[in-house]
């Protein structure tokens, strides 16, 4: 593990844990045929295709201060660094490979925000949307909204 | 022979401009013709509704449709932008007949999860078990989807375009297979 100090600007270690916020709202749960919550791909809607996320290791409070800067109720998601980077996607007809990568955008009144995006750069809504179901299948329900 | 006697009770004959003969008890009655690959035809009694009906949409669906159109700008926190009038009414005329599809060839059908992407479009989102189905509705022209398996982008996913009802059957048959393969 690298001894580096946790800071706004540091690199996002591959244990991190990271928080995604989303509202509210239950568009952003569905269930299967057995009944089986799932997470909707909605979850990781970006216009910019880059997800906002949390480094949890800045959040002194935990996953409640990820929700409570974002709305009131919303949930939270949480994911792993390294599940996030393992990520690939290759574009059929191109066959320009992505990778997906998480890294540092720390802002004035949140210093924990990262953000998830694509080298190249998503530039597709086809590549994107994989992203996204991708994305929905390794996280987690960290704060259930609510 | 009793053998070709007994065929002959169920046997009908299609007259020169290959109509049938069913019987009174099905005089009136609509069907849904669906016709299989190895020659066999299947008819399925439907009902015709009008359309000020909502025949296609129950209410749940009809309701997540009124949802999304007081949705605003920026609805999910994140940027994303409201659905425009024009992609509602393409999705509720898509989704519909995506629904007709289903009832016309006997396939399963289950309501979908309406939802909205990053770029207004309407999303509807099919889960069974590890199996997901989204249909994105981006234009009046444009229904594509997005087939996925698991968490493997390249092994676990196929995307495509939807520009024929037989490309929802297919998608349908592979997203129910294993639930009808147990029966």
């Amino acid at each position: 593990m690298s001894t580096e100090a946790n800071t706004p600007e540091s690199t996002v270690r591959d244990e991190e844990v990271l928080y995604r916020a989303i509202r509210n709202d239950p568009r952003f749960f569905t269930l299967d045929i057995d009944g089986t919550q799932r997470i909707s791909s909605m979850a990781f809607n970006d216009p910019g295709r880059r997800p906002s996320v949390d480094r949890a290791v800045l959040c002194p409070g935990g996953p409640a201060e990820t929700r409570d800067r974002f709305s009131p109720n919303s949930g939270v998601l949480a994911l792993i660094a390294s599940d996030v980077r393992s990520l690939v996607a290759t574009h059929g007809g191109t066959g320009l490979t992505y990778g997906v990568d998480v890294e540092p955008v720390p802002l004035p009144d949140n210093p924990s925000h990262a953000e998830i995006f694509g080298r190249p750069p998503f530039d597709t809504d086809r590549i994107f949307e994989r992203i996204k179901q991708a994305l929905t299948r390794i996280a987690t329900v960290e704060l259930p909204p609510g | 022979m009793k053998l070709a006697q007994d065929s002959l009770e169920g046997l009908k004959v299609a007259d020169q401009k290959g109509r049938i003969t069913l019987g009174s008890r099905y005089a009136g009655k609509h069907f849904a013709m669906w016709e299989g690959e190895d020659g066999t035809a299947t008819l399925v009694p439907v009902l015709i509704v009008p359309e000020r009906e909502k025949p296609l949409t129950t209410g749940r669906l009809t309701e997540a449709f009124t949802l999304l159109e007081t949705l605003r700008d920026n609805w999910d926190g994140h940027g994303s932008p409201a659905p425009s009038a024009g992609i509602l009414i393409e999705a509720r005329e898509a989704l519909a007949l995506l629904h007709a599809c289903a009832l016309a060839r006997g396939l399963r059908w289950e309501e979908p999860h309406v939802g909205v992407n990053e770029r207004g479009q309407i999303t509807l989102e099919w889960w069974v078990r590890e199996r997901s189905l989204t249909v994105f509705i981006r234009s009046e022209d444009h229904v594509d989807y997005l087939k996925s398996w698991g968490k493997d982008i390249d092994a676990d996913m196929e995307d495509g375009e939807l520009t024929r009802l037989s490309d929802f059957t297919t998608l349908s048959r592979w997203l129910y297979e294993e639930v009808i393969g147990q029966g």
